[in-house]
């Protein structure tokens, strides 16, 4: 017996070399060593992997060498016998071996041959692969267009989607839902904290899609909200655009921006602190040189509270007894008088020895309400808002000193009626009679009868009852003559215009007291009284002895803190810090920018 | 000359897109940046600036415009010509008014920001340009330093090198120990040629199982009997070698991607900004 073994390497075109060497033994050595009898070149094959040991002339027995294993027929083993004529096939690395009885009878045939490259070689990737970004970022175009079409869908269809799905009242629920947070992403802006609650609602302002926010839709809400003033005037007022600003308004007429809507002035999606603007150029627009371009106008010209603003005109009654009451707008630079009806001395209150004399002799619990001397507050009080003063009441803040007491017991103080002449009368006439009555009371005897008394002294009687009626007018007259004097009670403050008597009464003249001096201003008296402000910063009450003097302090007061100008301190002075645009007087027509648009178009412009 | 150009690591020796015409698109794009600014400044808008006035709408129409310019250079540089509108003019243009445009969009915004698409579309679009600053920064430092590694090898020539010192190594291996076999088949196994995208980027290998072996084989070099040190030191050597060969490799590799990463964000955050800026142009008017 012998062993044959058959190295077979193909060569293009099929053909197939045979390296044989033969083997007068009944076992050989496999294995990576030289001195193997079969020498199989790779790393994958042991120094000494295995051998092969013939056991008869149809069986083989195949060892692994140590920890050495064999694959036959697809199972890793370590020792297996085969038959010759299996057609077993075994596998040591990357040789396939295969056994057979040789030609020469009785001897082994081996046949080895490669079937893999020596050594699989992991690197040989393609050089694309090891040189390009592939395996470090996915394809550009495939997340771009990913990235592309979920953008589209998340923030575009979506929104619009569910839009119109949402619109639908049979679908609410998820859409409406999903159609609220979709939409959100779209909000530019957080809404004014007075529109907060239209934030999930974005079909409440803009209706319908495509079109601009209509003035429609803000007045379905402020119905009643009045226009500045007569449409006309305004469009009478309105500057032409001129020099810089030509470009700006052929863009804005090109990007179809039209003026005079409420959104015109009125942003949205702009922050929580409001839709108002307090741009003062908005007024300034048609304020500044208004008496070149709307003639008829009574109001002067204005740009700027520090530079250019007019001197107050405040409301002053000139006649008292006007009825209805009027009032007439007069600048504090012609040093207007008022006359009011009232007689008032500011300086004697404020500081006179005989106010503090006056203030001593009240009650404890009276006095303890002003204190040593009288101060402004005492009579003056700010309404609840703080703004304005509240109006003088005689009761309450002038009673306490100028007392209308005209009698007094132990046990009652009796009080003239005040602003009621008429009324005077009969209080003094009641007070009086009753006197007349009690006295005649207390002189006859309740037991006595009438017709029981003497004729003389019945006469008696009727002329003492006659004395004691006589004696109730004449007190009433005395007294009323006496009130109504020259220095009665009521000349301290009144004036009488018309001494001749009505019903035995003298005609006083009506007191007619201001309480908003600048009515197209709003003012807040609480929000002024700060650091060492006090009342008589501004109005100079203490100097005026007369109430023909006008306390309203002059612009230049205001000035002193309210300069805007550069390089003052920036205290708010903006047009609407004291004015409003939307007036409040019901004259002026409903707020109507459709109007005025429609007007612009067929007017001058 | 040569010292200079290494110097400023810019190619001034030619005309590359960032000097093109000695800048002519930086200058055009500063102009435009300061007339925005001033117009920004001087502007009449009423009640505060915005992205809806009058100056807003003109600003954000010119950027959207040149956005979509912008991206027409995906088009146009498959398309070669010469002369005037040559790709490196285009380029250039490209670059600079791209920059141009963090002006622009910028003062579109009125410097309002939120949660919301349009804020969206805007911090896509300063990705996108910051990813090209990144970009022109690498193209203007990294080819001078990839073409010093490479050393005239081309791509396929460091490929080949490995290939032939895998070969060797194998033969070289062949009358090693088996366990210093499986100590070389190991390095060839799990040698990695591109490591992942941070260490690449990072240059740095802790772990290249070459290197490893070579160190390992030469210990045992130096333990081994005369008889074997022969085999180990020749192996050994030839792992050096290869460690070397697989440094200047990786590090040919990390240029390349430095040169090509911004691109994929540059090139797909582009596209979403153009979903997101067409969402924002329908919204603002859908919502108008």
């Amino acid at each position: 017996m012998g062993i044959r073994v058959e190295f077979i390497k193909r060569r293009p075109g099929g053909r197939i070399t045979v390296r044989p060497t033969i083997y007068d033994k009944k076992d050989v050595t496999l294995g990576r060593a030289t001195d193997c009898d079969v020498f199989l070149s790779d790393l994958r094959v042991g120094l000494y992997h295995a051998k092969l040991t013939q056991l008869s002339a149809n069986k083989a027995r195949l060892e692994a060498n140590g920890d050495h294993r064999v694959r036959v027929d697809g199972a890793q083993v370590r020792r297996r016998e085969i038959g010759l004529k299996d057609g077993s096939t075994i596998r040591i690395g990357p040789y396939k071996i295969a056994l057979s009885p040789a030609d020469n009878k009785g001897d082994m045939l081996i046949t080895i041959e490669l079937v893999e490259e020596p050594t699989p070689v992991r690197d040989k990737r393609d050089e694309e692969a090891v040189f390009t970004m592939r395996g470090y970022a996915p394809d550009k175009r495939a997340s771009a267009w990913v990235l592309l079409s979920l953008i589209a869908i998340v923030f575009l269809a979506a929104p619009v989607v569910l839009h119109f799905r949402a619109k639908d009242p049979e679908t609410p629920g998820l859409a409406a839902h999903l159609a609220m947070t979709t939409n959100q992403t779209w909000l530019a802006g957080s809404m004014a904290s007075s529109h907060a609650n239209l934030t999930e609602d974005c079909r409440s302002c803009h209706v319908t899609p495509f079109e601009r926010v209509t003035d429609a839709a803000c007045l379905s809400c402020h119905e009643d909200m009045r226009d500045h003033a007569d449409p006309h005037a305004m469009l009478a007022a309105m500057p032409d655009h001129k020099g810089a600003d030509i470009v700006p308004a052929a863009l804005r007429k090109g990007l179809s921006i039209p003026e005079r809507r409420c959104g015109s002035c009125h942003f949205e999606h702009n922050g929580p602190t409001g839709v108002i603007p307090s741009d003062a150029q908005l007024c300034v627009d048609c304020h500044d040189e208004l008496d070149q371009r709307f003639t008829e106008t009574t109001l002067v010209n204005v740009s700027n509270f520090a530079r250019r603003h007019p001197e107050f005109s405040p409301a002053i009654v000139l006649d008292p007894e006007a009825e209805p009451p009027e009032t007439t707008r007069i600048s504090l630079v012609k040093h207007p008088k008022e006359n009011n009806g009232l007689t008032f001395p500011h300086d004697l209150h404020l500081k006179d020895e005989e106010v503090i004399r006056k203030l001593e002799t009240l009650p404890a619990n009276v006095r303890a309400r002003y204190g040593d001397e009288l101060d402004c507050a005492d009579c003056h009080e700010t309404d609840a808002a703080g703004a304005l003063i509240k109006p003088i009441e005689m009761e309450e803040h002038c009673s306490d000193c100028h007392s209308l007491a005209f009698a007094a017991s132990d046990d009652e103080v009796r009080n003239l009626p005040h602003g009621e002449p008429t009324e005077v009368r009969r209080v003094l006439e009641d007070f009086y009679l009753a006197q007349a009555t009690n006295l005649l009371l207390g002189d006859r005897p309740d037991t006595l009868l009438e017709r029981q008394l003497s004729a003389e002294a019945r006469a008696r009687r009727e002329r003492l009852r006659a004395q004691a009626f006589a004696d109730a007018k004449k007190n009433t007259d005395e007294m009323i003559a006496r009130i109504f004097s020259e220095e009665g009670v009521c000349r301290k403050c009144h004036d009488n215009v018309d001494p001749a008597t009505r019903q035995g009464l003298p005609e006083l003249t009506p007191v007619r007291l201001t309480t908003h001096y600048l009515p197209m201003a709003h003012f807040n008296h609480a929000d002024h009284m700060t650091g060492n402000i006090k009342c008589q910063t501004c109005h100079k009450a203490e100097t005026s002895a007369s109430s023909e003097d006008v306390l309203m302090p002059s612009i230049t007061v205001c000035r002193a803190c309210h300069d805007d100008t550069a390089g003052r301190t920036a205290i708010a002075s903006d047009c609407l810090t004291c004015h409003s645009y939307h007036d409040e007087d019901e004259e002026t027509p409903l707020m109507s920018p459709a109007g005025l648009r429609s007007a612009m178009s067929g007017g001058r412009r | 000359m040569a010292d200079h150009m290494r110097s400023s690591g810019l190619p001034i020796s030619h005309e590359g897109f960032l000097n093109h015409k000695g800048f002519r698109y930086l200058k055009v794009a500063l102009v435009v940046s300061l007339i925005a600014i001033i117009g920004y400044l001087a502007a009449d808008v009423r009640l505060r600036p915005n992205g809806g006035t009058w100056y807003g709408y003109s600003l954000g129409a010119i950027s959207a415009l040149l956005i979509v310019w912008l991206m027409l250079l995906g088009i146009r540089k498959r398309a070669m010509t010469s002369g005037h509108w040559s790709l490196k003019a285009w380029t250039s243009a490209h670059v600079y008014l791209g920059a141009s445009l963090l002006v622009l969009a910028t003062l579109h915004t009125g410097f309002q920001f939120g949660w919301n698409v349009h804020t969206l579309a805007y911090g896509l679009m300063v990705v996108v340009i910051l990813s090209g600053f990144v970009g022109i920064y690498y193209y203007a430092t990294v080819p001078r330093k990839m073409s010093d590694n490479r050393a005239h090898r081309t791509q396929k020539d460091m490929l080949d090198a490995i290939r032939a010192l895998n070969r060797e190594l194998r033969e070289a291996a062949q009358p090693l120990d088996q366990k210093y076999v499986e100590v070389v088949k190991r390095a060839i196994r799990n040698t990695k040629l591109k490591p992942g995208l941070f260490q690449s980027i990072a240059g740095a290998q802790r772990q290249c199982a070459t290197t490893r072996a070579a160190k390992r084989l030469r210990k045992a070099a130096a333990n081994a009997d005369p008889e074997m040190r022969r085999p180990l030191e020749a192996v050994t050597a030839i792992l050096e070698r290869k460690s070397a060969l697989l440094l200047r490799t990786r590090r040919h590799i990390r240029n390349k991607t430095l040169l090509q990463l911004w691109l994929y964000i540059h090139v797909p955050i582009s596209f979403a900004l153009l979903a997101a800026l067409t969402a924002h142009i329908i919204s603002v008017f859908f919502y108008w």
